[in-house]
């Protein structure tokens, strides 16, 4: 399985989910509350602990694989910033293009979120490049 | 990294399309149908293609990195790729987007379900096209 790099692992994640909380918070999250419908008012009842805690073991999982990846065909940098980012332009953002495309989401609504992916998976591919 | 299989990824993408149509179909058309009589829901159809195309070129892409003799002895990669590209980068994109907009599980289950089994078909084409 080859040796993966656990604190990059650990702190890519932290990258990912650090990437998320700007993202929804300074950057978009006016915006997307708007595009989403999401309001503070009608999210009053949502688990925030829960839909944090969820997240982060989400983006651990996904930098484990990342990392297990790595660890087995041993790319160059810049593989690694291509292969990160580019799972999160072709495979993470295409997946839930199609969920919104049958959900009805606006494209604000799927930018945003698209975005969040792209800048997320390369934050976590930079963490890799950062800790060799 | 080696060639890319073209006739697997076309037709890989086409199988996960329209596994689609079954899968949001006869099958879950309940909880998310796949294409309705509007004219615009056909559409999606094209883009739902577009779409599996992107991602059976990317698991072309990753397996042709693999190479062809490593998985000649090793055929079980087709499989761990392709079902580990949904498991593991899809399935917690989908989950954790949906429990965000706060849709059923029956929905996240039906979604994430459709991509593991139309990435395993996917890697299942790679393998047979070999």
């Amino acid at each position: 399985m080859g040796e993966i790099n656990l604190l990059a692992v650990f702190l890519g994640a932290v990258a990912f989910f650090a990437v998320r909380m700007v993202w929804y918070t300074v950057l978009f999250g006016k915006a997307w509350q708007k595009a989403s419908g999401m309001t503070p008012e009608n999210t009053e009842g949502a688990n925030m602990a829960l839909i944090f805690g969820l997240s982060f073991l989400f983006e651990l999982l996904i930098a484990t694989v990342l990392g297990h990846q790595f660890a087995m065909i041993d790319p160059s940098d810049r593989a690694k910033m291509l292969i990160a980012t580019g799972t999160g332009a072709f495979i993470m953002v295409p997946a839930i293009g199609i969920n919104y495309l049958y959900l009805r989401k606006s494209a604000a609504h799927f930018f945003i979120d698209a975005g969040h992916f792209i800048v997320g998976m390369a934050a976590m591919g930079a963490v890799f490049v950062w800790l060799g | 990294m080696g060639a890319l299989n073209l006739p697997a990824i076309v037709l890989g993408a086409v199988l996960a399309a329209m596994i689609g149509i079954v899968w949001y179909g006869p099958m879950f058309r309940f909880v998310q149908p796949f294409v309705k009589d509007e004219p615009k829901e056909r559409q999606h159809f094209v883009m739902v293609l577009v779409v599996m195309l992107i991602g059976a070129t990317m698991l072309g892409h990753n397996l042709a990195r693999i190479g062809s003799e490593t998985l000649a002895a090793k055929p079980w990669l087709y499989f761990m790729q392709s079902g580990g590209i949904a498991l593991f980068f899809i399935i917690p994109v989908l989950w954790s987007t949906y429990y965000r907009l706060g849709s059923g599980r029956r929905l996240r289950l039906v979604a994430c379900g459709y991509y593991l089994v139309a990435y395993l078909a996917m890697g299942a084409v790679f393998w047979a096209l070999a």
